[in-house]
């Protein structure tokens, strides 16, 4: 109780010096920096909210890093409150496990949720590819009609209605069609992927020269002569999808043969500590 | 273990009871719930039909019912838009209160009273009290998972039909060139009486026809059309609604060559993909079976090694044992289903 009460005389202090002191320009500062908002604005994390938006999900760093912090020390506040109050020891298992809820939840790479964001993150690129292949096949499909094929402008705005992850880069793409001409755009286009991507210029400069040439029958030949490309391309982004399935069948196979080989182990365990009691009261 | 039984066999004819009491109930329900599903599919689809709004502004509140309806628009096979939806969330709300009620007045706090004693003695009891008439958490959580178990039934049929429904497109595609001259609508009726009974777009294929034939406004046509492509979600799909619509608009003379060129790019698609067994789609297969194998395997052998007697007794008459066996047959159950949903390849470019 007399820690309490020491505790109390020096905020009450603290208070007392603040209201006292004559500088406005010293109180103006800290009531800023005291304001809820902009300690709050401190939770912010500019790479955690880039990891949540390439896996997609639309939290915002700021309220997870709050929940996150705000949980541990309430938590922790608590179980202290608690020990204090009753006079317990010092509670290490309680520490111990908010540290680990603490450390588990952070989106360290190597972390659980670092992992599982990594993994929301390239599903989301594979089933992106799958969209930009999906579109430059029916592009391909729209321009070999020898009457009545959509613009390029049309076309783009139709597929971006109905894809869901090259939404906004198709919308964009329109616009930026119409502002700055199809090279420039088509750029852009090529720069919204990453740099080692394997067949996005490939698009690319197919597209730039099939909207070159006017005549129909000329880029209905051309197309046809790029076809062993594109069929390329495609097993390309299956056996790449295969794989990422591949790895996550591995897990659910895994685990229950784990688990079986310690039940057996468990079970037998049990049976030699029943057989060395007997042994023990028999035998000894 | 005789209470044990006895138990199970109390839970089992209580159920049957409270599920020919709801199917007594049913049919006097049965019009007013058909009134009350056109009702709520007209006040969900209001702002679209009287703005016009686009189909990609959609409000929080209802991404629920749009989620359930889009799954439930491919598995039914007597899908109706609004109705559908209200008969699932009847289901599962009838079986979340009945088991309750049942586990309730059953069951009770059971969990919470059992003892394992030792394995060789007298092995499991339960201390025998008045029920405490008050105990809800163990039949909330039984209760709940039941009703899960429901919309996770839905979720496999839908992945399981989504990747059938790529294949039976193929038929379709084959038979719409035989009634390439008449008009859309008509064409895709006939071709809807043509399918094969196990043809899973039959119902989708109805509703399509439906709307060519009778549509409000041209986005109507073109949101029908979207959803009939999304549902089987691949590219084929895609293209064979947009050569419908095409052909709709500026009348069907070249729909014939433009579906043959469909149809020769399917097989092609098909072939290709029978071709290209990649590795990972045998080792899903196989690791199916290998867990199965596996825990019959090792079971066996401890059972025969430290005999048969005391191997049921240390299994099943402890906790440690009791938990781990449960915990492993559900992950083995898991890893069927899951291996039985990735295992099929949809049949699409990527």
């Amino acid at each position: 109780m007399d820690l309490f009460f020491v505790i109390v005389t020096v905020i009450g202090l603290a208070f007392l010096s603040f209201v006292v002191a004559d500088s406005k320009s010293l109180r103006n500062k800290l009531r800023k920096q005291l304001h809820p908002a902009v300690i709050a604005s401190k939770f912010h994390s500019d790479e955690m909210q880039k990891l949540f938006k390439n896996a997609g999900w639309e939290i915002s760093s700021k309220n997870y890093n709050l929940f996150r912090f705000f949980g541990f020390f309430g938590f922790l506040a608590i179980v202290y409150l608690n020990a204090w109050f009753r006079g317990d020891l010092f509670p290490q298992f309680e520490t111990l496990i908010a540290l680990i809820l603490l450390l588990s939840t952070s989106t360290f790479r190597f972390a659980p949720m670092g992992i599982i964001l990594h993994w929301l993150h390239n599903r989301n690129i594979i089933r992106k590819d799958g969209e930009l292949i999906s579109f430059f096949i029916l592009y391909e499909k729209n321009r070999k009609r020898s009457k009545g094929y959509l613009q390029f402008s049309e076309f783009c705005k139709q597929r971006a209605i109905e894809s869901k992850y090259l939404q906004s880069d198709l919308l964009i793409l329109v616009r930026r069609i119409d502002e700055e001409g199809l090279e420039k755009a088509m750029d852009w286009f090529v720069s919204r992927f990453p740099n080692d991507h394997p067949f996005v210029k490939d698009i690319r400069s197919i597209i730039l020269a099939v909207e070159g040439m006017n005549d129909t029958d000329a880029a209905a030949k051309y197309l046809e002569d790029q076809s062993k490309i594109i069929s390329g391309i495609c097993s390309d982004v299956y056996t790449r999808k295969w794989k990422l399935l591949g790895d996550v069948a591995n897990i659910f196979t895994t685990v229950p043969a784990m688990l079986i080989f310690l039940m057996a182990v468990v079970i037998v365990f049990q049976y030699t500590e029943i057989i060395k009691q007997q042994i023990n009261t028999f035998g000894g | 273990m005789n209470w044990f039984v006895e138990r199970i066999i109390d839970v089992i004819l209580h159920l049957c009871y409270a599920a020919g009491l709801w199917l007594v109930v049913y049919p006097l329900i049965e019009n007013y719930i058909s009134s009350i599903g056109r009702k709520l599919d007209y006040r969900m689809n209001i702002r679209f039909r009287m703005l016009g709004e686009k189909l990609s502004k959609q409000k929080n509140r209802i991404w629920l019912y749009r989620h359930i309806d889009d799954l439930l628009y491919l598995t039914k096979k007597n899908y109706e838009p609004g109705t559908s939806v209200f008969r699932f969330f009847i289901q599962v709300s009838v079986v979340f209160v009945i088991v309750f009620i049942v586990v309730m007045l059953t069951l009770g706090d059971i969990i919470g009273r059992l003892t394992f004693g030792d394995p060789f003695g007298e092995g499991i009891y339960v201390q025998e009290h008045m029920p405490a008439f008050m105990n809800w958490q163990f039949p909330l959580l039984l209760a709940s998972l039941s009703a899960c178990l429901l919309y996770l039934k839905l979720r496999y049929d839908y992945a399981t039909i989504k990747v059938k429904s790529s294949y039976d497109l193929l038929e379709v595609v084959k038979l719409l060139p035989k009634f390439a001259n008449y008009s859309v609508d008509t064409a895709l009726q006939k071709v809807c009486d043509l399918l094969s009974d196990d043809n899973v777009l039959r119902r989708p294929l109805a509703l399509l026809a439906v709307s060519f034939s009778n549509y409000g406004s041209k986005q109507e046509l073109l949101r029908d059309a979207q959803r009939f492509s999304g549902a089987i979600g691949t590219t084929f799909a895609v293209e064979l609604v947009s050569s419908l619509l095409y052909a709709k608009e500026n009348g069907s003379t070249w729909l014939t060559s433009a579906l043959t060129e469909l149809h020769r790019s399917m097989e092609q698609q098909r072939e290709a993909i029978f071709e290209a067994r990649s590795n990972s789609r045998d080792a899903i297969l196989l690791g199916k079976y290998v867990n199965a194998g596996l825990f019959i395997f090792v079971n066996g052998t401890v059972a025969l090694s430290i005999g048969f007697n005391a191997y049921i007794r240390l299994q099943f008459y402890t906790s440690l044992g009791l938990t781990l066996f449960s915990i492993i047959l559900i992950l083995i159950f898991i890893s069927f289903v899951i291996g039985s949903v990735l295992s099929r390849p949809v049949l699409d470019y990527y």
